[in-house]
């Protein structure tokens, strides 16, 4: 991204007149995100304590840990979801493009439509194929013929065009759970976001259906910063570009090691990393 | 290993008991209905709908009394229903994002009232519309009264209906940017949908039926109304008169008791029809 006649799919985004500054004087957009001493508590309990991580723009970075060192927390404090836990208090810095999100100004609405998110286990919206796609985009300002255009736009490049063409006015519900999680994707993607956060996006999902989302991923890599936690090491392997281990000490979470997932992976710093990845520790 | 489990003594005691209370609650709700039938369709005509009621209910039929009827339900449906409907999204809204001890209180509180009688809220009704607010005894009173009455139970319902829509929904639209009016509008109401439409046809079931509350506050007359401020007899007071004071008026009782079953049948019959449709519109589908 230092190239200045590179296209910047910033400039396709819905309503980005009104939606893309998330505070007044952040207009760059660039999808990069560099996290900052960033502390997360619920309540008096601490789950992640002085994170520190610049996650690169249009790169994918795998976010890798035993269960409950805090990453399903890391990320979504990065769309600011974490505002929706009862008693859950941030502190530190996330910049998104420079722009602190955790600044209590932030416009969320706008934060969450350019930090997009997949979830564990799918969650289409009780409503038509047509209507789950066309409703963020709608409410995105989008008009009605450009928010068809780029259903089909978004369809076409998760590969379910094909596959539901003929059956967009039929319930989400009805679609196998392959099916179901692109739908999610295509969802999250129908709003252009600069960021895509992907939480275990492959964990409910059968081998080959995990393929075809993998291979999405790489390919949506190229356009959009992919954040991805996951508890499966090959799967963080065959993705990643920048990866990051969360580690439980004093039982709190917090990074023992991150960079490029090459140099990560075949030689781990960490000793801790090193049994980890040797299937010495859980 | 399962149908040596199925055959054990404690299984078939629970399935013979079970079916006996499922036949038993049939046998009640057919005798019910068979010897309202039977005693009321002798009486029933397109007359007795249309007509003014005559000597007491003993004659004429129940129009005024199915016009007073239908105000005193529509004032109480539109007090309630909005007012019921944004307590219970208020309780939600405590519920899932934060501890709150406000929202314990209010619900502890609702529960308290949706158990009190009838007849308490007819006094209630009495003192605060029909005196101090000077209202008198009138449809307006009624129906206000019967608001008040049916209040705690919608917002029971409603709460109950808007707890069981999938926390992954609404994370999934908070995490596209979603505004709460759509959010609200094309994913939680959908899905809420037949939980709060149950809690609305029973509690206007409940206030269709009521009478103790309804004699303190909107009157007993059978003359026809002519405004909100007038005085008005509704079905269920109107059979309660035909059949304790009124002698000979058990036929016309039992006929305006049929009525008030159809109306209700016909009433939840569009409900659900209406509802399915507006689900369709939203949805899409």
């Amino acid at each position: 991204m230092t190239g200045t006649a590179q296209h910047d799919p910033a400039s396709d985004r819905p309503g980005s007149a009104s939606t893309e500054t998330i505070t007044a004087g952040c207009g760059l957009t660039t999808g990069m995100l560099q996290v900052a001493h960033l502390s997360v508590s619920y309540g008096q309990r601490k789950v992640l304590r002085d994170v520190n991580l610049t996650i690169p723009p249009r790169q994918i970075t795998a976010i890798m840990g035993s269960s409950g060192v805090g990453k399903s927390t890391f990320l979504t404090a990065l769309n600011r979801l974490t505002d929706l836990e009862p008693r859950c208090r941030l502190e530190g810095q996330i910049l998104l493009d420079g722009c602190n999100t955790l600044d209590p100004d932030c416009d969320l609405q706008a934060l969450r439509r350019r930090v997009g998110m997949v979830f564990q286990r799918p969650n289409p919206f009780p409503l038509s194929i047509r209507r789950n796609l066309l409703l963020p985009m709608r409410d995105a300002g989008l008009n009605a013929s450009e928010a068809e255009i780029r259903m089909e736009q978004v369809l076409r490049e998760t590969g379910l065009w094909t596959e539901v063409a003929d059956r967009l006015n039929q319930s989400a519900l009805t679609l196998s759970g392959g099916q179901q999680q692109r739908l999610c994707l295509a969802r999250a993607m129908a709003l252009s976001p600069e960021i895509l956060l992907c939480d275990e996006p492959c964990s409910a999902l059968d081998p080959m259906s995990s393929q075809t989302v993998e291979e999405l991923l790489t390919k949506l890599s190229r356009t959009v910063t992919i954040v991805i936690v996951t508890h499966n090491l090959a799967q963080a392997r065959r993705l990643a570009d920048q990866a990051a281990v969360f580690w439980l000490r004093n039982g709190t979470g917090c990074i023992i090691d991150s960079g490029p997932a090459d140099r990560l992976f075949e030689q781990p710093v960490n000793p801790d990393l090193e049994a980890w990845f040797a299937g010495r520790v859980g | 290993m399962l149908d040596q489990v199925s055959r054990s003594v404690p299984d078939r005691l629970m399935k013979i008991a079970s079916t006996l209370a499922a036949l038993l609650v049939l046998l009640v709700f057919l005798h019910l209905t068979t010897g309202l039938l039977m005693s009321g369709l002798e009486r029933l005509s397109w007359s007795f709908i249309r007509l003014e009621p005559l000597h007491s209910g003993r004659q004429g039929g129940i129009s005024f009394v199915l016009m007073a009827t239908g105000a005193v339900l529509a004032i109480c449906l539109l007090i309630s229903v909005p007012v019921s409907f944004g307590c219970a999204l208020w309780i939600q809204d405590r519920s899932r994002s934060q501890v709150s001890r406000g929202r314990k209180w209010l619900q502890r509180c609702l529960d308290l009232l949706a158990g009190l009688p009838s007849i308490v809220f007819g006094l209630f009704g009495m003192t605060l519309f029909c005196h101090q607010l000077r209202m008198g005894y009138s449809i307006l009173a009624g129906g206000l009264t019967l608001a008040c009455m049916i209040l705690p139970l919608q917002v029971r319902l409603a709460s109950d209906a808007l707890e069981r829509v999938p926390d992954e929904y609404l994370r999934g639209a908070a995490a596209l940017g979603l505004s709460r009016v759509r959010t609200l509008w094309h994913i939680v109401l959908p899905t809420a949908l037949p939980g709060l439409m149950a809690g609305l046809l029973l509690s206007l079931g409940r206030a269709a039926s009521e009478t103790a509350a309804l004699l303190f506050t909107s009157g007993y007359v059978t003359r026809r109304p002519t405004s909100l401020l007038d005085s008005g007899r509704t079905l269920p007071v109107h059979i309660y008169d035909l059949a304790m004071n009124i002698p000979g008026g058990e036929a016309s009782a039992s006929a305006s008791a049929v009525v008030l079953m159809a109306c209700l049948l016909v009433i939840n019959v569009a409900a659900m029809h209406l509802a399915g449709r507006w689900r369709q519109t939203v949805s899409g589908e």
